[in-house]
Formats: C-alpha cells, structure tokens, sequence
C-alpha cells in the first residue's frame, strides 16, 4: 500500500513538472517575440532621436554661420565671390 | 517624392522577404530592389537583408540597386556608417556601382540622410562611395530607366 502511494506521488511529481516545462515553454513562445519588438522600438526611438539631433545641431550650425556671415557682411569686412 | 499611380513596365521578381525589407529583382535587367515594409529597420535585420542582396549582387551580376525608402520615417546613422564603409565597398568590388534611392515625402528625413551622408563623406574621403553614380528617383520605374 505504501510502495504503491510513493509511485502515485511519484508519477504525480513527474506529471507537475512537465506541466511547469509546457507552460515555461509557452510563456518564453509568448514573450520571445514581446521581447523582440520592444528591444526594436527601444532601438528606432534612440534612432529617431539621434536624428533629430543631428537635424537641430546642423540648423545651430547652419545659424551660427549666418550669423558670421551678417557679422562680416555689417563690417563691410566681406568680398563677395561674384 | 513618392509617385508610383503609373502602372510599372518591368516585372519585379520577388527573392526574399524580411520581417521590415523585401528584396527583388527586375526580369531582364541586372537591377535589384529593395523596399522597406516599415517604418524603421532595425540594424540586424538591415545587415541580414543587405547580406542577402550581396549574394543576390554575386550570383545575378547586379549592377544597379533601387533602395526604396518610402516607408521609412526614422534614419539610424549607424546602419548607413556601415551601409557605406562596408557594405558598399565590398559591392563595388563586385561590380555593383550605380544606385538609385527613392525618399518618403518628409523633410526632416529627407535632410537627415542628406546630414548623414555628409557627416561619413567627410569622415570617410576616400571610399569608393564618392565614385559611385547615386542619384535620387521618384518612382521604382524611374529608377529603372534612369
């Protein structure tokens, strides 16, 4: 009788962990792809604000560099090429 | 920037679909294109798709690549350092020397590129990139013929 409720207990036991392994297989299915997507829109945020930063840093340039030319250009310090 | 109503001349053949890029090429013609599917391209899969073109450039004997960008709304400057310190200068090697680009319709894009580019001309002066024939087409059969 004892032998016999130490097999059920046993099978019961091996039963639990395949069904723990099935539903740890299913969550990693499941958040694989979830986990995926996130780190790509991590990825194309960083991008996308590494572009905009590139954009304003250029126009701060572009504005820097009227505003030398305006300076030249009130001096009467400028030649012009044509 | 973006005019693709007329009905196009030359057949697309379909080669490989990614997850944000699809790679084609033109019947008859040693033209290839790639077309982004989404908004952006993860740098993986923008090195896995410009692998597969690689091959596609060897065994098809390539000479022109459409890159059409026109569902792209974000720029990584990264993946374009790559794109033309390396790839393209191992594309070059392989015969494949004109390129032709089809921007989305969105300046601040269209300017970035234009920023980046320059940022790695300037960087990079004497890739093979500067003696590449690139210009910039309005529709996938414009770009063909162009």
């Amino acid at each position: 009788m004892a032998k016999s409720t130490v097999e059920d207990l046993k099978l019961e036991l091996e039963k639990s962990n395949n069904e723990i392994q099935l539903l740890k297989t299913k969550y990693e299915d499941q958040v694989g792809p979830l986990k995926e997507e996130v780190s790509y829109l991590k990825e194309q945020l960083m991008a996308q604000q590494d572009m905009l930063k590139m954009a304003v840093d250029y126009a701060d340039k572009l504005g820097k560099e009227l505003k030398g030319l305006k300076k030249r250009i009130d001096s009467g310090n400028f030649q012009s090429i044509h | 920037m973006s005019n693709e109503t007329k009905p196009m001349d030359d057949n697309l053949v379909n080669h490989y679909n990614g997850t944000h890029a699809k790679i084609s090429f033109v019947e008859g013609k040693p033209v290839a294109v790639v077309e982004a599917t989404s908004s952006y391209i993860p740098i993986e899969e923008f090195k896995k798709i410009f692998n597969e073109i690689g091959k596609l450039v060897g065994s098809k004997n390539i000479t022109k690549l459409i890159f059409d960008k026109r569902k792209l709304t974000v720029f990584h400057q990264p993946s374009m350092e790559w794109y033309f310190t390396e790839w393209k200068e191992d594309m070059w090697n392989k015969g494949l020397k004109t390129h032709r680009k089809i921007l989305p319709d969105n300046k601040v894009f269209q300017q970035s590129v234009k920023i980046g580019r320059e940022k790695i001309k300037e960087e990079n002066p004497n890739l093979k990139f500067n003696q590449m024939d690139i210009q910039y087409s309005d529709s996938v059969q414009d770009a063909i013929d162009n």
